[in-house]
């Protein structure tokens, strides 16, 4: 009997061996996207003052580089499938080029 | 003719597995519906800073930018809890699942807490909803944007209860997904409102 368990406890070694490994993995990519999100925030932040009137597009790109990280990493699109990928980045890049244009004067 | 019959109906689920979104395809019309209607009125706030830039310039001056920046800062971080909540959740750790998304909703009370008080010294100083055509699309686009996240705060709240009461678990937990995906919204959201309101000027 202890034996079959320490067989199967065996065959139940690299999976968990595996799950184990995966999360923190997945918790430093999420470490990694915060900390850029962080570093964009404050880029944008800064950029705003001293750019000025020029800031808009640094601005913009830095909120769709922004929106993409959130996407993609947090929401976990970069593991479906690639149409639900491309419909996400042409949403928020539409809605970013729109309040581009809509911004610049007339 | 055996093979084909044997091959077909195992690459089914596979070819239409991953057009599933994650959490769901009803919470992404959700995201998708939210996204769109507060873009709309963000292009509408930005028309209107290009036909009257001295009234958008004053009341952008009159903003209070550290704390928008500590704010984005507080939102970003619960979109982190939350996304490591649900690693943890997925890896089969409830009680780490439990303490990140805990962690989550109250970066959500706090970034409440935080536009209270930016709203407070507002209208302190009589800059409410009519004062001019700036404050009106301020008080409509972030009041929206904090009901939204007052709601995912509840959401996740909820989450928190049913992962403690073993209700979610490593294999089931869509519920989590969706409620994670409603709250990274509330992110996406605020990355165009921030901008758009509080840093920006108005290019000529």
């Amino acid at each position: 009997m202890s034996a079959l368990r320490a067989e199967q406890a065996e065959q139940a070694e690299p999976a968990e061996r595996a799950e184990s490994a995966e999360l923190p993995r997945a918790l430093r990519a999420n470490a990694i996207t915060w900390l850029l999100l962080m570093g964009l925030t404050l880029t944008s932040f800064l950029v705003s003052d001293s750019l000025a009137r020029a800031a808009l597009l640094p601005i913009l790109a830095v909120a769709a580089a922004k929106c993409s990280l959130v996407g993609l990493r947090f929401m976990g699109l970069v593991s479906a499938h690639p149409l639900l990928r491309v419909g996400f980045l042409v949403l928020f890049g539409a809605l970013v080029t729109a309040l581009w244009m809509a911004s610049r004067a007339g | 003719m055996n093979d084909r019959t044997l091959v077909a109906p195992a690459a089914q689920p596979v070819a239409t597995e991953p057009f599933e979104p994650p959490g769901g395809l009803l919470v992404w019309i959700v995201i998708v519906v939210e996204t769109l209607t507060f873009g709309a009125g963000l292009v509408t706030f930005a028309v209107s800073r290009r036909d009257e830039p001295a009234v958008f310039a004053a009341g952008r001056a009159a903003l209070h930018q550290p704390l928008a920046l500590a704010n984005t800062f507080v939102l970003l971080t619960g979109g982190w809890l939350m996304a490591n909540a649900l690693a943890s959740l997925r890896a089969g750790r409830a009680k780490g699942a439990e303490r990140w998304i805990l962690a989550a909703s109250a970066s959500g009370a706090l970034f409440l807490v935080l536009k209270s008080v930016e709203w407070a010294e507002k209208l302190r100083h009589g800059l409410g909803l009519h004062h001019d055509s700036f404050f009106t699309y301020y008080w409509l686009l972030t009041g929206f944007h904090f009901l939204h996240v007052a709601v995912a705060v509840v959401i996740l709240l909820g989450l928190y209860r049913g992962i403690r009461r073993g209700r979610y678990t490593a294999a089931d937990h869509l519920d989590v997904e969706s409620g994670g995906a409603f709250w990274h919204m509330c992110d996406l959201i605020w990355l165009l409102v921030y901008p758009t309101v509080y840093l920006l000027g108005g290019a000529s």
